[in-house]
């Protein structure tokens, strides 16, 4: 969305008291059957966890409260450890996909930080280390565009909704749900005193809410303690520790809650979900590899732009309301079908001319488009202004060249680019046999220079372009 | 010729009469300790503490690491504020009238015999045993290491007595892994520290202690008895904004 | 958040307009004193660093520290081509440890003969720990900052020093989150204009170029990642345009308290609200009461695409209880009449 229809919806919202959705289809698959949610509390800048609440949605979470976090011992974290992997277990024995809910990205990257931590960690117990592993798997793959493993319950508000704070505010989760809340009569001023108290994974610090350094230093009398009186001191960690993390699992299940009440239906997301599915599939089965070498860094880039493309091409399929914004940018273009030359019905070859009242089309020659809503696929072979000032696309159709109903004149359509999700590993594969110094290698090889062809550059580059 | 043969005869003797007098001084010291170790020594005056170890170490050390392994040796906690104040009441001291054997000084920095007011020395070492070069914070850091290392391992032996025997070898085994030694948990493999340690002086000590011996022999010539001890007075520092026109000449 | 040092330097410069700011700097006391002073209430916020992460900081600068800066020599030897047994440190808290203006004073006077050393040829350690430096404004109050990198380190090809800054928080693959680093960035741009300000007072015609390095901490442990070399060019312009403008709010400052503290005259000076400051400022709720009734309200973008606009006004044009006054206000009134419409189908749907 563009930054005037932004603002324009968040004044909407702030005047009608509620949260906007601002799309009318969901970027999330529904929850499949096996769904954990995870909820932690961490140390700041020691980016260690003290608390972690675990497990199915439908019920309390299992709490574990670390009273040394920063100590080497990890026998603490063993349930979160078996529970997470008799999780990934159950899914790959039912060949099914995982989702993981997670109130933020703060707790995303404490599950992180505890892979690096442990994925290979010599002095760990197996269990640990493959804890550390699946940390990492789960980590990884939330960075990848379009997946469907993590939902981050913030950043799906966000994505979903406008809410008539600032940007910036709408990261706080409590705040934001203050939106969603018939209860609350003014949101914007409930919101701002909930943004007093951190909804990011930590404890806070506020002067009425000093449990942070509460926290520290009953750790730290603890440690010189002994008997009943370390006993009370270590009961009192626990209890803060214990609230919070609940109140951290508490603001995930109700972020979860207020984005599946918006109703969104998710369509178009089965590409999605398989490419997500397999990747992690592959990954809970075969072990966790980052990438180091160019050619996989690079096969992974592009796996990553890949997910780019079918993650916006399949929220523009299926949902108007960001086709509509998308055709103020010129990203789709919608128009009729003003010629059809197709010499054989239902047989290719087949080109039509669609007119567009749009000036502003970001087509160009030689792009994939697909017709929405339609198998029709064809490739852009001429941009031409009409005599009203619009643009006319002329379409090479290159697939569902029986679609009668779309391939004739005065059929509206809505053209849109076809994602472009091809990972050349092949090519990739070469480079690697070859070792390419392009990817390789730190300076070019020499060149020797030869007599030219007399032919211009111009000439060679268009005659080096595809049919 | 007579009188400089005189002159080595008596530097001999004086450094064998220092010897013997390092020797029983330790005795008297192990023996103390061995008697009462806690009630004598948390009477005893900071500044005698620091005397001793500091002529037990035959090294300068650091207020840190003196601060590290007083608490485990003796059961005193001592405050980085503290060492600051020892250091203006010894200054007071030697300004008085009342004159002392021998005072608690700072090392000198070669070239400009200012005070390093961490690192305490004795006044009655020779100047190029007080002065620090580019090399020296690195032997000095490694003495103190090797120090505290011997320290444990005699509390180990049952040659010494430490409040805190446990904490003593904690404190080493940091020290150890300061100085990139390997260092496994509940592991004190005090000897090969200390070999590793020595070697790693005998890498730059003959060039350092040639560089100190020289810096001495100008720094004597030019600084006066106390700055000979408490470094030279500081100089100017200009900052700026003191008149209105001044102006940075980069803007 | 301090307001000392290179910290003011780096606030300066991220936001250069408000003269609220540039009082805090001018002011003496803390953030939160002012805060209180001016708002007549106690701070309600979070204030200041954690024992938690004090307490890290600590950690890992003693540990970079120690054994005469063995990871600090191991993680340049690299870079400087040279045996990390070989490198000598020279740590100014060792020569005059403490953290008062007589502490500073002593520390600026060695690191000043440091520099004069090297540029006249002589020998000078190649990591200085804790050196300290000046940057000056111009007379009048406040007419210097202290800046204190943690680090200045020999560079061979520069033929100068650069300053070095040790980050404690963990940083993975040593990848840093953009605006950490942009933070940082800024830190390093104050800390190289108080270096060449030295320099400059010794010989003119030295060049520092416009580097700094950086230190993360990795995730285990406390040792540091490699260094990262970070070109400060941006960063150091920033720092000069805060300062030009803390000048300038010095000069209103000045002129309206007439002798009575800073803080006195805050009324009357210009905040200029951000959304950032909802982060980094304690005077971020106070300086918002000047923008609560306009779009600006609603974040930087609505304040941006809408100006100076009141919420009243937008939601009167919205409603239709106002008439458009001009072009511009008749398509927001259009687009906001049918963004309602089209809510309200759905909503009904």
């Amino acid at each position: 969305m563009n930054a005037f229809d932004d603002t324009l919806h968040r004044a909407l919202a702030r005047a009608r008291r509620r949260a906007l959705p601002v799309r009318t289809s969901s970027s999330l698959s529904p929850d499949p059957d096996v769904t954990i949610g995870i909820a932690t509390i961490k140390i700041v800048t020691e980016e260690q966890i003290q608390a972690v609440a675990f497990g199915t949605l439908d019920r309390a979470p299992t709490v574990i409260v670390r009273l040394d976090p920063i100590g080497r011992d990890v026998s603490d974290l063993l349930p979160f450890a078996r529970f997470l992997n008799a999780t990934v277990q159950r899914s790959i024995v039912a060949d099914a996909p995982m989702r993981v809910w997670l109130p933020h990205d703060v707790t995303l990257e404490a599950l992180d930080v505890l892979g690096h931590r442990y994925w290979r960690n010599q002095t760990a117990s197996a269990e640990i280390v493959r804890m550390g592993e699946l940390c990492r798997v789960i980590a990884h793959e939330a960075t990848i565009p379009g997946q469907q493993l993590v939902a981050d319950a913030t950043a799906q508000l966000q994505g979903h909704v406008v809410t008539g704070m600032a940007p910036i505010e709408e990261g706080h989760l409590h705040a934001i749900l203050a939106w969603f809340d018939p209860a609350v009569a003014d949101p914007l001023f409930e919101a701002r005193e909930r943004i007093r108290l951190p909804a990011s994974g930590i404890l806070p610090n506020t002067p009425d809410h000093p449990h942070d350094d509460r926290v520290d230093r009953l750790r730290k009398e603890a440690k010189s303690a002994s008997g009943a009186y370390r006993q009370r001191l270590e009961a009192q960690i626990d209890a803060i520790l214990r609230n919070w993390v609940q109140h951290e699992w508490d603001l995930m299940v109700a972020g979860r809650r207020a984005f599946l009440d918006l109703g969104l239906p998710s369509a178009g997301l089965d590409g999605l979900v398989k490419d997500s599915t397999k990747r992690v599939a592959y990954a809970l089965t075969n072990g966790f590899f980052p990438a180091r070498q160019p050619d996989h860094l690079a096969a992974q880039l592009s796996v990553m732009e890949a997910g780019q493309e079918k993650a916006d091409h399949a929220a523009l399929e299926s949902d108007p309301l960001l086709r509509a914004q998308a055709m103020r940018a010129g990203a789709v273009v919608a128009g009729t079908v003003s010629a059809v030359r197709q010499p054989r019905p239902k047989f290719y070859p087949c080109d039509i001319d669609v007119d567009s009242s749009q000036s502003v089309v970001r087509l160009r020659l030689d792009d994939k488009v697909s017709i929405v809503g339609t198998n029709v696929t064809g490739v852009v072979r001429g941009l031409d202004t009409t005599p009203t000032g619009g643009t006319r696309v002329s379409l090479e159709i290159t697939g569902g060249v029986r679609t009668q109903s779309v391939l004739s004149v005065g059929a509206g359509v809505e053209l849109v680019r076809s994602a472009f999700a091809f990972v050349n590993l092949r090519a990739l594969g070469v480079v690697r046999e070859q070792q390419s110094w392009i990817f390789y290698g730190d300076t070019a090889p020499t060149i020797a220079a030869r007599p030219s062809t007399g032919q211009s550059a111009l000439a060679i580059a268009t005659a080096a372009r595809r049919p | 010729m007579d009188e400089s043969i005189d002159i080595d005869r008596l530097r001999s003797e004086e450094a064998e009469l220092q010897r013997k007098l390092d020797e029983l001084r330790a005795t008297r010291i192990a023996l103390e300790q061995k008697v009462k170790p806690q009630s004598r020594d948390k009477a005893r005056p900071l500044r005698d503490l620091v005397l001793d170890l500091v002529q037990d170490a035959g090294a300068p050390l650091n207020s840190l690491l003196l601060a590290s392994v007083i608490r485990p040796l003796q059961g005193r906690t001592i405050p980085a504020t503290r060492f600051g104040t020892l250091s203006n009441d010894e200054a007071k001291s030697f300004d008085s009238s009342r004159a002392r054997p021998v005072y608690l000084c700072h090392c000198l920095t070669h070239d400009q015999g200012q005070a390093v007011k961490r690192f305490w020395a004795r006044s009655d070492w020779p100047l190029p045993e007080r002065v620090m070069g580019p090399m020296t914070g690195r032997i000095l850091f490694l003495q103190g290491a090797a120090w505290t290392i011997n320290l444990a391992r005699l509390v180990e032996a049952g040659e010494l007595v430490a409040d805190n025997p446990e904490v003593l070898k904690y404190v080493a085994a940091d020290q150890a892994r300061d100085a990139g030694l390997s260092v496994k948990r509940g592991e004190f493999p005090y000897e090969a520290w200390l070999a590793t340690i020595a070697d790693a002086i005998d890498r730059h000590i003959g060039e350092d202690r040639a560089l100190r011996e020289t810096a001495a022999v100008v720094l004597a010539s030019r600084l006066d008895d106390r700055e000979r001890l408490f470094g030279t007075r500081k100089g100017l520092v200009s900052l700026p904004g003191s008149t209105p026109s001044w102006r940075s000449a980069i803007e | 958040m301090s307001v000392k040092g290179s910290t003011a330097l780096v606030r300066l410069a991220g936001n250069p307009d408000c003269e609220i700011l540039g009082a805090m700097v001018l002011q003496e006391g803390s953030e939160k004193r002012f805060f209180e002073r001016v708002v007549g209430e106690p701070y309600d916020r979070e204030f200041g660093e954690r024992q938690s992460s004090k307490r890290r900081g600590a950690q890992f600068e003693r540990n970079a520290y120690a054994g005469d800066g063995r990871l600090l020599r191991e993680a340049f030897a690299p870079m400087l081509g040279r045996d990390a047994d070989a490198l000598t440190v020279r740590n100014l808290i060792d020569d005059y440890p403490g953290s008062k203006d007589d502490a500073r004073v002593a520390r600026l006077r060695i690191t000043r003969g440091i520099l004069r050393d090297s540029v006249a040829g002589r020998a000078v350690p190649d990591i200085i720990i804790q050196p300290q430096l000046l940057l000056p404004t111009r007379p009048g109050p406040k007419p210097y900052f202290f800046i204190a990198p943690d680090l200045l380190v020999w560079s061979p090809l520069a033929g100068t020093y650069l300053p070095g800054d040790l980050k404690s928080f963990i940083v993975r693959e040593n990848e840093v989150a953009a605006s950490d680093l942009a933070r940082v960035r800024l830190q390093l741009g104050a800390q190289l204009l108080a270096l060449r300000h030295e320099y400059d007072q010794i010989d003119q015609s030295i060049v520092v170029p416009p580097s700094g390095m950086l230190l993360f901490s990795k995730p285990n442990g406390l040792a540091p990642h490699a260094p990262r070399v970070e070109d400060i060019g941006g960063a150091i312009e920033a720092v000069r345009i805060g300062i030009a403008a803390f000048l300038r709010h010095r000069q209103k400052v000045n002129d309206l308290r007439a002798g009575a503290e800073p803080y006195t005259v805050v009324a009357d000076l210009e905040p200029h609200f951000e959304d950032a400051c909802l982060s980094s400022c304690v005077m971020a709720k106070w300086c918002r009461q000047r923008v609560a009734e306009h779009v600006a309200d609603m974040g930087d973008v609505a304040g941006n695409v809408l100006g100076d606009m009141t919420m009243q006004r937008l939601l009167d044009l919205m409603s239709g209880s106002a008439a458009p006054s001009d072009d511009h206000e008749a398509i927001i009134a259009e687009q906001l009449r049918a963004l309602a419409d089209q809510h309200d189908e759905e909503q009904a749907a």
